[in-house]
């Protein structure tokens, strides 16, 4: 599973240059059972396989579901699985009784006893917000009718956090905003869409850290509008962000053209002849490349080979490729020689 | 400024959350940030946000709850269904069952105002798939003309870009209409950014 390219990301030739990919959680936990937080090693192990069971029913006979207790899982699965986003770093940390349920396709994962019993994840590439909550839900709804889900007429489906309570839908938007980064409006972003109970938040960096200028936008209401209104809303926002985002690169270019080539270049000749290369220089120089593909400034390369290489050059995926552990300096070295070859191997062709 | 919390001591940590419409802050001196959790350096990251919110909630009063509270509980209650006590919510923010909503009410109230766009459930119900409407036709043509946009305005044809910018605008306006036909203000509001002038 791990070789095979990450569904999630647009494919070869696809339009959505922007908008990089679409997410459902929805979070749910079994009636007359403590939350995972409260719940013992037993209790935990016991809906682990309630869900096991119940999901396997539901998924089609051709494919077979994959499920993962927690401690069963290596470091090294913990990352690569981390990095194509079917699990949280909270569940990287967590013992026995948790654990993680997938599709083989990766388009589905359920997550069970994180932070709630179940976590019913769906991903998929491009802005196509009803059709990735069209695949939650129906996994959803198949599975409560197997397990009694703890549900309140008045506060909706009950969650550990209150913050979750309602619909327990997280729903998302991963973009790709270097135009609005490298003119300073991500600031304003997020507070207007904060205004508008949305939250911005850098991705592939610690904390708010943004590195290589990919965020996501997701709601943080889930009382008091039902899932339609919430993806309305969203929908509405990330158009505007779209919109928004093409305005500054266009500004960019009108207004700074050659101080933005120069820092494309640049990133280009790094990635090109570099012979160590950190995860945060090489997303943040591969960044630049796609921005630079995006305004036709390279004739070689392609957008679809480059996303997929900021996966491949992730600690889990790079480590999963050397086929060892590597420390820091090897594992930035390892990094370089492949960006090289694969940069290399483009220009050839 | 003085310490919201102890009233003492020099406030030298400043938090501000906006939720919704409404702007809620709280100064602290180190000690108390500290005993709330908060680390100067790292931020907000890892701290209570719930229990900061509820104290934040609870202190100012500037918040209207939908319901008027009753009176204040016994401080050592404990839920019935898991054990967990006022304190444990307080420190970690998460419930330990679904009890737990029924016991700690009170604490729900002006938490969930804030955070939330309402106080009741409208969304769908166990065992019923949700009721969204599915994707529009335009979806795959708006991407096709964003597209053709980026490749205009790279070849500097500016006039096309131009027709390009206009067709995904009115393609843009209808899909909002179709969605919020009486609601479109809404449903357009402000990203908070200033866009230059066009060309």
């Amino acid at each position: 599973m791990f070789s095979r390219p990450v569904p999630w990301l647009p494919a070869e030739g696809d339009a959505a240059l922007i908008t990089v990919s679409s997410r459902i959680r929805l979070a749910r936990n079994l009636v007359d059972l403590p939350f995972p937080g409260r719940a013992t090693v037993e209790q935990r192990r016991r809906i682990l396989a309630q869900a096991s069971a119940a999901a396997a029913g539901i998924v089609a006979a051709a494919s077979r579901l994959i499920v993962s207790e927690m401690p069963d899982l290596t470091d090294l699965e913990r990352q690569l699985l981390l990095e194509r986003r079917l699990i949280s770093r909270d569940l990287c940390r967590m013992g026995a009784g948790s654990g993680v349920l997938l599709a083989p396709d990766e388009h589905i994962s359920v997550m069970v006893n994180e932070e709630d019993h179940l976590r019913i994840q769906a991903l998929l590439p491009g802005l196509h917000l009803r059709a990735v909550h069209r695949l939650a839900d129906d996994v959803d709804t198949k599975l409560s009718r197997c397990l009694p889900y703890a549900f309140n007429e008045r506060l909706g489906f009950l969650t550990a956090c209150p913050s979750n309570v309602g619909t327990g839908m997280r729903a998302s938007v991963m973009l790709h905003l270097p135009g609005l980064a490298l003119t300073g409006q991500i600031e304003p972003l997020m507070r207007g869409a904060q205004e508008l109970s949305f939250t911005v938040r850098g991705m592939f960096g610690e904390g708010t850290e943004a590195v290589a200028n990919f965020f996501q936008v997701s709601n943080q209401a889930t009382l008091g509008e039902s899932e339609d209104q919430t993806l309305g809303r969203l929908d509405a926002i990330i158009c505007r962000i779209v919109d928004a985002e093409r305005v500054f690169r266009q500004r960019l270019v009108r207004e700074r053209r050659e101080h933005l080539y120069d820092q494309i270049g640049k990133a280009y000749g790094s990635l090109r002849y570099a012979h160590l290369l950190t995860s945060k220089d090489a997303m943040n120089q591969l960044s630049l490349l796609l921005l630079g593909c995006d305004l036709g400034l390279f004739h070689n390369l392609r957008r679809g080979p480059l996303q997929e290489l900021m996966i491949r050059v992730q600690p889990g995926h790079l480590q999963k490729l050397a086929g060892k552990t590597l420390e820091e300096v090897p594992r930035d070295v390892f990094r370089a020689r492949l960006v090289r070859e694969k940069l290399g191997n483009m220009a050839d062709a | 400024m003085i310490c919201e919390e102890c009233h003492k001591h020099e406030a030298s940590v400043h938090i501000q959350e906006i939720i919704g419409k409404k702007r809620l802050s709280l100064n602290l001196c180190a000690a108390c940030a500290s005993a709330k959790g908060v680390d100067a350096e790292k931020g907000l990251q890892g701290i209570n946000l719930a229990a900061l919110l509820l104290d934040l909630a609870k202190s100012k009063a500037t918040v209207k709850p939908a319901e008027t509270c009753p009176a204040p509980p016994a401080a050592n209650r404990r839920c019935t269904g898991c054990g967990l006590t006022e304190a444990d919510f307080r420190k970690h923010g998460r419930f330990g069952c679904a009890a737990c909503y029924d016991v700690f009410t009170d604490l729900l109230t002006s938490l969930l105002h804030d955070i939330h766009r309402g106080d009741a459930h409208t969304g769908k119900k166990p065992g019923t798939a949700a009721a969204v409407a599915a994707d529009g036709p335009s979806a795959p043509d708006l991407h096709l003309l964003t597209a053709d946009l980026d490749r205009a305005v790279a070849a500097e044809a500016y006039e096309r870009a131009a027709e390009l910018r206009d067709a995904i605008r009115r393609l843009t306006a209808s899909r909002r209409k179709a969605r919020y036909p009486r609601h479109s203000h809404a449903a357009t509001g402000g990203t908070g950014l200033e866009p230059p002038p066009g060309p």
